[in-house]
């Protein structure tokens, strides 16, 4: 197939009339202006919010764009851009082990909340310093912080770091110094802000920790004994405690027992005395016979005289019948 | 162009144009479909933006990079990318929870259990030191919001290792502070300062939000926060695995004790109970006793009131009449009456009616 199938009218052996003309015209305009804006495309930056673009001509930083939004360049290769990200970030340095003031060995990690400060002097010496990598400055950044912990632990005692009152725990202090050790310096260093600094973990070394755990668990194993006796011994004074109840209880029912038949005994007597006042002679006769008749039984023999009552009467005859 | 046929006057002109062969017909309708199908991709990629935002969700509009505004729920009518971006994000009242990721291992906490049926550690529970010089593992998830859509959607890909480490740093100021029992039941007793235990405990959990919340406006005020607010967090203390059965035995002690006081509690309140009883019956038996004596007394000595009465100003022979009238019963009741004359020597037996036969 040859050009000349799809469009006869563009023959270099035909005339050119004015609609041809015309659309070539439109063309050329259009194909330029497609170039055009290719070329533009290549000038325009479009810099997101948080982020800086330097360009650099050909390779040396001529300039830093930090606000948001588009921006115009010199078409590559004259000029070319390189994305900074200004981000807030976080980094930690890992266990370090540090001397307290008085002597003591604690195992402490921190982080760091670090970014790249919004001028364009400070990207520019994170650009030319740390080679826009945000791993190297991190490592930097642990560096740094983890160099400054030693001397900053120095100036704190254990209890200021550990203490059961919370108003004598002066970690924020020791976060505030760690910080302003640092900033400074990687400010100046690096070009990179540090916002905040903070103690992420703080333990004690291996075998002092373990000792520490050893030493809960036989504190537990005492106050498990200790709860076990005060038990026994709480149930032993309640068990004692009702046992005194029970015998002063009981002691006392005895004693108003006994006053309560005494008293028995005394209303009994006095009935017996005021029948023995009425008659003394037939209240010793009724009682001696009570008495006998209480005593006699099946098996009593009962011994008598013939001459005294009632069988006087059997020998005597009736009273004065018969001379004695 | 290829498909167009020239009406040139046939008089005047070159003669027509021959029609355009199938190939070219078949290339101009491919282009024709393709030239529709482009405007309609060219509608969608327009209106690609323009979305309808539901309420549990919010919308930030970034246009070439810059946040032009944030949406709430609602229809969005935004640009076609590359010249706007949408992010969406969870609404503002939306709880996002995060579980604090785990950390290396501490040399020295023994993670073995020596008690067998313990739950395995999760990994996430660091330790922390306590301001009584224990350790206390807690494993914590956060439950947070997004307070500022902007800041969240630019420094989201920082935010949850930077929520890690700052609920740790809060954790350890916090701990180091507290004492074990404002963890957990590690005593069995309130230790809270005064407070109810649970109030101290809920105190501690209210203080670690709190503090992680300052630890996140700190950052805002340099306008480079993350753009979220802890609203709660979820901790499970728990002790070293090696501490835990030496901390149970305590608890099983403390339990036992009460046991045992209960025990004797109840054994007491039942003597108790048994003593007051038997009071009772003593004190009872002792009134009966008292009653039956006077009544015997007064039983005893009514017929002798009786005579007494009877007799009037007879009072001679009432001693004798009284004498006749019940020996007779009295000598009744022995087995045997033995009457012997002192003078002769002479008895009389008489039996009675309660003897035996002989």
């Amino acid at each position: 197939m040859s050009a000349h199938d799809f469009s006869p009218e563009e023959d270099d052996d035909e005339p050119k009339g004015p609609r041809a003309r015309i659309r070539m015209t439109v063309r050329t305009v259009v194909a330029s202006l497609i170039v055009i804006i290719a070329v533009l495309v290549t000038c325009v930056v479009m810099v997101p919010a948080d982020e800086a673009v330097v360009i650099s001509r050909l390779g040396n930083p001529v300039r830093v764009i930090t606000k948001p939004g588009l921006a115009f360049k010199w078409f590559y290769p004259i000029e070319s851009t390189i994305p900074v990200k200004l981000q807030l970030q976080t980094s930690s340095t890992g266990l370090q082990d540090v001397g307290t003031r008085d002597n003591l060995r604690v195992l402490v990690q921190t982080y760091t909340a670090w970014r790249v400060p919004n001028d364009p002097e400070h990207i520019l010496k994170y650009l030319r310093t740390l080679r826009n990598q945000p791993d190297e400055a991190a490592m930097q950044v642990r560096n740094f912080v983890s160099a400054r912990m030693h001397t900053t632990a120095s100036n704190f005692n254990f209890s200021d770091l550990v203490n059961p009152d919370p108003a004598a725990v002066h970690i924020d202090a020791f976060e505030q110094q760690l910080r302003g050790q640092v900033s400074p310096q990687l400010l100046q260093s690096y070009g990179i802000e540090v916002s905040q600094v903070g103690v992420e973990r703080m333990t004690l070394p291996e075998l002092t920790l373990a000792a520490t755990v050893n030493r809960m668990a036989a504190e537990r194993e005492i106050a498990a004994a200790q709860a076990t006796a005060e038990g026994a011994k709480r149930a032993a004074q309640i068990t004692s405690d009702a046992e005194v109840y029970a015998t002063e209880t009981v002691a006392t029912a005895r004693r108003q027992a006994s006053q309560t038949i005494a008293g028995g005994e005394v209303a009994a007597a006095r009935v017996y005395a005021g029948a023995y006042n009425a008659n003394p002679g037939l209240y010793t006769t009724l009682r001696s016979l009570d008495t006998a008749s209480k005593v006699m039984g099946p098996n009593t023999t009962v011994i008598l005289r013939t001459d005294s009552a009632p069988f006087k009467v059997l020998s005597d005859g009736p009273s004065g019948a018969a001379p004695r | 162009m290829t498909g167009e046929p020239d009406h040139l006057p046939e008089a005047e002109g070159p003669p027509p144009a021959p029609p355009p062969g199938p190939i070219v017909q078949s290339a101009a309708i491919g282009f024709r479909i393709i030239f529709f199908a482009t405007l309609l991709l060219g509608a969608f990629w327009f209106a690609s933006n323009c979305r309808v935002i539901n309420p549990e969700n919010q919308a930030v509009v970034l246009r070439f990079g810059q946040v032009v505004k944030t949406q709430p729920s609602g229809l969005l009518l935004a640009w076609p990318r590359p010249i706007d971006r949408v992010e969406m994000l969870p609404g503002p009242e939306r709880r996002l929870t995060r579980p604090v990721g785990p950390l290396l291992k501490v040399a020295g906490l023994n993670e073995a259990s020596n008690d067998p049926g313990a739950k395995p550690l999760p990994d996430t529970a660091a330790p922390y030191l306590t301001g009584d010089n224990n350790v206390v593992l807690l494993d914590a998830t956060l439950n947070y919001r997004i307070s500022d859509p902007v800041a969240y959607v630019l420094r989201k890909d920082h935010l949850l290792p930077a929520l890690d480490r700052i609920f740790r740093a809060t954790a350890v100021r916090v701990a180091a502070g507290q004492s074990l029992n404002d963890f957990l039941v590690a005593q069995g007793a309130s230790g809270g300062r005064g407070l109810g235990i649970n109030t101290v405990r809920e105190a501690v959990r209210q203080r670690l939000s709190d503090e992680m919340n300052a630890r996140l406006k700190a950052l805002d005020t340099g306008k480079v926060g993350f753009g979220v607010e802890i609203v709660r967090i979820d901790l499970e203390p728990q002790l070293p695995p090696v501490a835990k059965l030496a901390y149970d035995q305590v608890l099983t002690a403390t339990q036992k004790a009460e046991q045992n006081r209960a025990t004797a509690q109840i054994d007491a309140e039942n003597l108790r109970q048994g003593a007051d009883q038997q009071a009772v019956q003593i004190k009872g038996d002792a009134r009966r006793t008292a009653t039956d004596r006077t009544t015997l007394a007064t039983t005893d000595t009514t017929s002798i009131l009786a005579y007494e009465r009877a007799a009037g100003s007879a009072r001679s022979g009432l001693e004798q009449q009284y004498f006749r009238d019940n020996i007779g019963t009295v000598l009744g009741k022995a087995g045997s009456v033995l009457v012997v004359d002192p003078q002769s020597g002479q008895r009389i037996v008489t039996n009675g009616p309660g003897a035996r036969p002989r």
